[in-house]
């Protein structure tokens, strides 16, 4: 086979990453988010059991329905007359007391689907519960924003979350900024230049390439300028959490983080199991807080989290819950508008088929983040109209 | 005419998932008929995979099953699929079929699904792997009657009075016309009754439930009658708009997803709406046309995760001593068999590629090459009952390269860079940067080529 691999070199116009001496990122571009506002996403995967997480302590269904799971008032870290805190989520507690968390009850969606994996399709790509969609509803609200950089939207994780993927845009994925970096410096891998044409799949390639480079020794260097004197969990968690403090302590660009945990499908032993989670969640939130405080961060910020689903109310044969509907997500800052409770308990004396309804759509509160904290235009990003919350 | 190397190996890559260099050197100066004619005979055999005897998840049994007893069936019915998985690509890597194992993986994309039920999980790939180069009818039947499908889409939960549109509506805006064309949200409800009752029972065989079947008259695409399940499949089948959808599927998975040309297209349409829906045909037309084998098509695609994985055994003659290894890849890369992201299967082509999927896809022939340790951790799935779990930390692959073979394959060889660049990429690169990584140069160019972005096309 003979090629024409000469004259495909001379008509291909190529910008060398490796040979580029000063990165673009250093060239002085203005920062693409002028607010300078971060968003954090904390996913519970597997479903976590909403209603042993903000107890109704007062409701006798819920007791009922939870001879052996359920949480017993003493325990509550109470925070109105009906409501309280899982007792080993103290960070949230403490968020609440001041000011600095919000919560939305009985989130969800109509005709809920119960997989973890059609339920969290629809959760990252904010569609309907019957509409296929291949974008993340982050990923395409980074699309919105012309020119994004890898780097401003990051997974703290080993892959990336369908959430975060765009048409055009590509988030990075990294647990580990130091090993992406020193991956990224083989000279093999380094060499890779841009392609005239970035829309064909070579170009794109090479685009990817090329801004992963450039993005990996970004991040690394924020990463180390951010070094922090705390002492987070030494789990999977408290690193991620550590770590996307460091970036945002060390100046980085990057509007938006994702964080998942896993382990919340609590099908057995559900109240060792789920207390495990919520304490290590709660000792490494409290150290992120704390470290954003420090450095002045934390009215900048606004964490998101949320579940996949919420569990059945009533318990099941194994001391545990099976895959339900609506449930809490909660969201923390420093700035927020209307801290406290968002909305009532949810009603457990309306249920469907033993699960809860939902009261407020999901795409409500991504809406409220993106137009209100992003200060972007979610039409076109989520279809259809969408109350906004009056929280941020 | 006659076959060039490039050309040789653009339809190994398309018709198969490439080939070793020994094979692509005897397809030289062949013409396309007689290539074709020769995967074809090879993939006239069928081996049944085959690992579970009966489904043991069925949940009136397990109703008052003791909660250990019901954790211990599903596990064992986890470690089924991913023996499955490991079986399928197997074949993938092992099998001459090469041209059923293509077009099943196709079909299982379009035909997406997943279950927790090994043994409905082996009904419906076993129904996919026998039709995948027959016929489309028997297919589109065989697997609308598949339990793995009538659980996936709920059609159990499907009945008279209470229907369940899900099915309905899926098999026409992803199984057959495609979104939005041609059918009206009032021809799902109709068609939702026509498939009430279409369940399976205890023993995973399909069954019209009729007590809670509908058998009314109803009126779909302005036909009145008192229709069935297979009725408004076959009305399906009737509009040509289905052997368009399909088509033009195809024409994006064997030729090119970027370009897609018109004429062409219609002529592979033409070919299986009046072939009735025979597949062969339609494989026949593209692989041995003139227009199949031009330079826009080669090397337009990106490899998705398996074509990335299955090719680099059938390449350089790597194996796997353990599932976990390639179960890991399949993970981190996006695309796991029997775990497709949702009823409308992989997004694929750019969609594979980001960030952390092209640093991995770039180290991966190296990973392998050198047996290197991993640095990355799984992503957890978050689901309790996670079908491909991988416990613990996962080290190494377990691949195996057997260098004996590979420089059997390569013996030939008077330049190797030169000729290795040739034989792996399908668009030419201006250079490569040589580094001595380990004592053959032989793997040493691999892995140089393995790290250029052009590696990840075919």
């Amino acid at each position: 086979m003979k090629t024409n691999r000469r004259k495909f070199l001379k008509q291909s116009a190529f910008i060398s990453a490796g040979t580029l001496m000063v990165p673009q990122f250093v060239q002085g571009f203005a920062p693409v988010n002028k607010t300078g506002r971060k968003l954090v996403i904390i996913q519970f995967s597997g479903g976590n059991d909403g209603l042993n997480t903000i107890v109704p302590y007062t409701n006798d269904i819920y007791y009922q329905s939870r001879p052996e799971i359920a949480i017993q008032p003493a325990d509550v870290l109470k925070a109105t007359d009906e409501l309280g805190f899982n007792p080993y989520l103290t960070a949230l507690k403490s968020l609440y007391d001041d000011g600095d968390l919000a919560i939305v009850n009985s989130v969800g969606y109509p005709n809920p689907n119960r997989s973890h994996f059609r339920s969290m399709d629809i959760w990252h790509t904010a569609s309907g519960s019957n509409e296929y969609l291949s974008y993340g509803w982050l990923g395409k609200y980074m699309d919105s924003k012309q020119g994004s950089k890898p780097y401003e939207a990051i997974e703290v994780d080993s892959s990336l979350s369908l959430a975060m993927k765009g048409q055009s845009f590509n988030a990075l994925a990294t647990t580990n900024p130091n090993q992406m970096f020193q991956t990224t410096r083989d000279a093999q891998i380094k060499q890779t230049a841009k392609h005239e044409d970035e829309h064909s799949n070579l170009g794109y390639l090479r685009k990817t390439m090329v801004e992963t480079v450039d993005a990996a020794q970004y991040v690394n260097q924020k990463n180390w300028k951010g070094q922090t004197q705390l002492t987070y969990p030494n789990s999977q968690t408290g690193k991620n959490f550590k770590l996307t403090a460091q970036l945002i302590n060390g100046g980085a660009e990057t509007e938006v983080f994702y964080l998942s945990i896993g382990g919340f499908d609590t099908h057995f032993n559900q109240v060792q199991r789920q207390k495990k989670l919520h304490l290590d969640y709660s000792k490494s939130l409290e150290v992120f807080v704390k470290d954003l405080k420090q450095s002045g961060s934390w009215d900048n910020t606004l964490i998101m989290n949320f579940s996949e689903f919420g569990r059945r109310v009533a318990q099941n044969g194994s001391k545990g819950t099976d895959h339900g509907t609506a449930s809490n997500v909660y969201m923390m800052g420093g700035a927020l508008k209307n801290p406290g409770f968002y909305n009532g308990a949810p009603d457990l004396t309306d249920l469907d088929k033993g699960d809860l309804k939902y009261q407020i759509d999901f795409r409500s509160v991504y809406a409220t983040i993106i137009d209100n904290w992003l200060g972007g235009d979610s039409t076109g990003i989520i279809s259809g109209q969408h109350k906004k919350l009056n929280i941020v | 005419m006659k076959l060039n190397q490039r050309q040789v190996q653009h339809f190994y890559w398309r018709a198969g998932f490439f080939t070793s260099y020994p094979e692509v050197e005897d397809g030289i100066e062949m013409k396309p008929e007689d290539l074709y004619e020769k995967a074809l005979a090879q993939s006239q055999q069928y081996t049944a995979i085959n690992v579970v005897e009966m489904d043991t998840l069925d949940y009136m049994k397990m109703k008052d099953m003791p909660a250990d007893e019901k954790r211990r069936l599903q596990q064992e019915s986890r470690t089924a699929i991913k023996q499955l998985n490991n079986d399928w690509l197997e074949q993938m890597a092992n099998s001459d079929a090469m041209l059923r194992e293509r077009m099943s993986l196709f079909w299982h994309d379009h035909f997406a699904c997943s279950s927790n039920r090994s043994f409905f999980m082996q009904g419906y790939l076993d129904t996919i792997r026998k039709n995948s180069i027959g016929n489309f009818r028997d297919l589109l039947f065989g697997i609308s009657k598949e339990p793995a499908m009538l659980q996936y889409l709920n059609n159990q939960q499907n009945k008279k009075g209470s229907p369940n549109e899900n099915f309905a509506r899926e098999v026409m805006e992803l199984f057959t016309l495609g979104r939005d064309n041609g059918y009206t949200e009032d021809d799902i409800k109709e068609a939702a009754r026509a498939f009430t009752g279409w369940a399976f029972n205890s023993q995973g065989d399909f069954v019209l439930r009729k007590r809670v079947h509908d058998s009314d008259t109803k009126t779909i695409f302005g036909k009145t009658g008192e229709f069935e399940g297979e009725d408004v499949l076959d009305m399906l089948l009737e509009n040509k708009q289905t052997a368009r959808y399909i088509c033009s599927k195809l024409y994006k998975y064997l030729v090119n997803d970027q370009e897609v040309d018109a004429e062409k297209l219609d002529l592979m349409v033409n070919t299986f709406y009046d072939g009735n829906y025979e597949i062969e045909p339609v494989l026949r037309l593209v692989f041995t046309s003139d227009w199949f084998y031009a330079e826009k098509n080669i090397g337009s695609k990106i490899k998705s995760p398996i074509d990335l994985m299955v090719g680099l055994r059938r390449s350089l003659s790597i194996s796997y001593d353990n599932w976990d290894g390639q179960v890991f890849i399949q993970r981190q890369l996006g695309q796991t068999l029997f775990y497709p992201p949702n009823v409308a299967g992989w997004p694929g082509g750019q969609a594979w590629i980001d960030s952390s999927t092209l640093l991995l896809r770039a180290r991966l022939t190296e990973i392998i090459l050198l047996s290197s340790e991993l640095d990355l951790e799984v992503k957890e799935s978050g689901d309790d009952n996670d079908q491909l779990k991988i416990y613990g930390k996962l080290k190494k692959l377990g691949s195996e390269v057997d260098e004996r073979q590979m420089k059997k394959d390569f013996k030939s060889f008077k330049d190797t860079k030169v000729q290795m660049e040739e034989y792996l990429l399908q668009v030419p690169v201006d250079e490569t940067k040589f580094e001595s990584k380990s004592e053959s140069q032989l793997i040493d160019s691999i892995i140089a080529i393995s790290k250029t972005p052009e590696f990840q096309l075919c």
